[in-house]
């Protein structure tokens, strides 16, 4: 199946070269992009997860707003019935949080100079888990606001 | 060289040894010889090239004896966690050599929202020092003589007027002569919308804040710099050397071009304008960039119609390249700023501020920032490089360099003008997919091992580098003191005032010919916050006060 992917920055960091580089990354690798950029809020990227119908939540955080904004994605995620969408989580986060991520429900935390490639293969191997559901749908898109 | 070879690859044993590398070209793709001699400059006449220095086109420097008379000003970002907490680190900075202030305010104030704003919050003194209304101003400045000091403000976005003016009140409420108010605001919207902090407030409306600024400082800030053109932020982004001049250029010329529809002369407030740039790791290729865009500026002020020689003179700040440091081995980010800040010496800065060796994960700590200035001080009194004027001009290489940079940017900066400019290019998105080429490019090349970047993609092991130096704690947490201190202030003072001076921000805002920033003033003299000008100005051009749409006007205008 070929996966679709929502990539946002939530909350105020507005520092997103390194996501856009990921997000062309994941395109290139095959996976359908959907790119909502930064200063995103929980309940924006819920209505537009929602309306894209996504298997993918990549986040990036290069401040400590995911303290915040994490556990608040997580319960709305479920309030509105996504549990099945992954969220993967890239950017400065100290090794201390990253156990803290991943048992509040976060499928993977990439630090600072992991390779691309290990987001690939973890979202690769993600997809050969998940059932076939989708079928063709339109290319990356860009829904920055402009 | 078993050495080279304990790291993830190879190190590259010259050209030769470095397949597909791009060592043989700069950064920017400018390819390089291996010996450059007079003929490569035929046809180049000094006179035209060069001038003297501190003469037009002032390629060689804007002064005439450059740093044996007047030194680069030495300055570190800094804003942290409070107004109170940043005047400490201030003050710190001060006893350990800095020159000049250079105030990072942050993101919810930049993006023209309030501490005590609900996403905002999460934000306050996290990447900046937190500046909302006045009070946090004086805090800031509090026994900090402002009119015997040079401070620059990052603001690139809305909230630049704001900031501008609370400087302002603060010094006439001190007192202050408007003229002593010296250092510069970055007031560049254009950048601000295109790679940083604007949560897409109208371009028309920031412009239209910008110019008006300009025309303010113009009257009644003779001494202040109105504009400085973010070009840093554009490089960090992931333009290249030449992209990073053109865009620059094009930027300028717009605000120049909107200053002059309100009727001032170009000589009347070009001088006043400055660049910040960026210093990365080429040497010669990031020294000749800055050379060339003296000499761009320099002809593109005549062909405005300058008529004095001091609105052709650009001054360049230039801050070293923070993308370029690293998480792993951060003591080689010393030596990263160090090579960095030499190209701006030699490329002739007038202010220079070092990125700090923690800055690859976090917000530079004391020792970080004391280092930094240290660097700046061995550069300037220990190693000569400040003894003669200009000393790499007149080389065959660097001259050859200094004209393709200039050839290669004016021609991008033909491109921008002839697509409508570069506001234009920016709502057509076109200059937004020029930079995410060059980024992706950039990020491509460091995957391959193509562009090399030690302790890396080669020589990663080490035996104690990565701890060789220590690294602060990666993540600030919101200061929420500053977030009540933020309610109490708006609950303190006479509300009243605060609504009347609103209610007039908010007409002049829909009087699309009205000058905006004389309200603005009187807002914030009043004690209006960032946040409740901004969101007000918003109401003016029919958008909801808050852009996250969470707060409703707090008068209900």
């Amino acid at each position: 199946m070929r996966l679709r992917i929502l990539a946002a920055k939530l909350g105020l960091d507005g520092h997103d070269s390194g996501l856009r580089y990921v997000a062309q990354c994941l395109s290139r690798a095959g996976m359908e992009v959907i790119y909502l950029g930064k200063y995103q809020t929980v309940s924006r990227v819920i209505s537009v997860a929602v309306e894209e119908d996504i298997d993918v939540l990549a986040l990036s955080f290069l401040s400590n707003e995911y303290r915040q904004q994490v556990p608040e994605l997580m319960t709305a995620l479920a309030d509105a019935q996504l549990q099945d969408v992954e969220v993967v989580i890239g950017g400065l986060i100290p090794q201390e949080d990253h156990e803290k991520l991943l048992s509040s429900g976060v499928s993977a935390v990439f630090g600072a100079e992991t390779k691309v490639d290990e987001l690939v293969n973890h979202l690769r191997d993600r997809a050969e888990r998940r059932p076939a559901a989708h079928k063709s749908r339109p290319a990356t898109v860009s829904k920055e606001a402009s | 060289m078993t050495a080279a070879t304990d790291g993830v690859k190879r190190q590259p044993q010259g050209l030769a040894g470095a397949p597909g590398s791009r060592l043989a070209q700069t950064p920017s793709g400018i390819e390089v010889k291996e010996t450059f001699t007079s003929r490569d400059l035929e046809g180049w006449r000094e006179d035209e090239a060069l001038g003297a220095p501190g003469s037009f086109p002032f390629t060689r420097g804007k002064f005439e004896s450059m740093y044996r008379e007047r030194l680069w000003i030495t300055r570190n970002l800094c804003g942290l966690i409070s107004p109170q907490r940043t005047n400490e680190r201030l003050r710190f900075l001060m006893t350990a050599g800095q020159t000049g202030i250079a105030l990072v305010p942050d993101t919810p104030t930049q993006l023209g929202i309030d501490a005590d704003h609900p996403v905002g919050r999460n934000g306050v003194g996290v990447q900046g020092v937190p500046i909302s209304s006045l009070e946090d101003m004086r805090a800031l400045f509090s026994n900090l003589p402002v009119d015997r000091l040079t401070a620059s403000f990052s603001v690139p976005g809305v909230a630049a007027s704001m900031i501008v003016a609370q400087y302002f009140a603060l010094g006439s409420e001190r007192g202050i002569d408007p003229g002593l108010l010296r250092g510069s605001v970055q007031n560049d919207p254009l950048q601000a919308r295109l790679t940083s902090y604007d949560p897409h407030n109208p371009i028309e409306l920031t412009l239209r804040l910008a110019v008006d600024t300009i025309v303010f400082c113009e009257r009644h800030m003779p001494n202040w710099h109105c504009t400085t053109i973010n070009a840093y932020d554009l490089r960090e982004a992931g333009l290249n050397a030449i992209e990073e001049a053109a865009f620059s250029l094009a930027i300028g010329a717009e605000y120049v071009r909107r200053t002059l529809a309100r009727g001032l002369s170009v000589d009347a407030f070009a001088h006043r304008m400055l660049i910040i740039s960026a210093a990365h790791n080429d040497l010669f290729e990031e020294a000749a960039k800055f050379r060339a865009m003296r000499r761009m500026w320099a002809r593109m002020m005549k062909d405005f119609g300058a008529r004095r020689e001091r609105t052709c003179a650009l001054t360049l700040a230039v801050h070293t390249a923070g993308s370029t440091l690293t998480a792993r081995q951060p003591v080689n980010n010393v030596v990263r700023a160090t090579v960095q800040a030499l190209a701006a010496i030699l490329g002739g800065c007038q202010g220079l501020d070092l990125s700090c060796y923690d800055e690859g994960t976090s917000l530079p700590s004391e020792l970080s920032a004391e280092i930094a200035i240290r660097t700046q001080q061995v550069l300037a009194y220990e190693s000569g490089v400040i003894r003669c004027v200009d000393p790499l001009g007149g080389s065959y290489y660097l001259e050859s360099l200094t004209n393709e940079i200039e050839c290669r940017a004016s021609a991008l900066v033909q491109e921008i003008e002839e697509l409508g400019g570069m506001a234009a290019t920016i709502e057509q998105g076109w200059a937004s997919e020029v930079i995410d080429r060059s980024s992706f490019r950039l990020h491509d090349e460091i995957a391959s091992g193509q562009t090399p970047v030690v302790g890396v993609n080669f020589s990663a092991d080490s035996s104690g580098l990565d701890e060789a130096l220590p690294v602060a704690p990666i993540h600030l947490e919101p200061c929420l003191a500053q977030v009540d201190a933020v309610a109490a202030w708006k609950t303190a003072r006479n509300a009243k005032e605060v609504r009347m001076t609103l209610e007039r921000v908010l007409a002049a805002g829909r009087d699309r010919k009205a000058e905006l920033m004389p309200i603005v003033l009187e807002a914030t003299t009043a004690g209006a916050t960032v946040g409740e000008i901004v969101g007000t100005l918003r109401r003016a051009y029919d958008l909801p006060y808050d852009p996250f749409e969470l707060v409703d006007h707090p008068f209900g205008l």
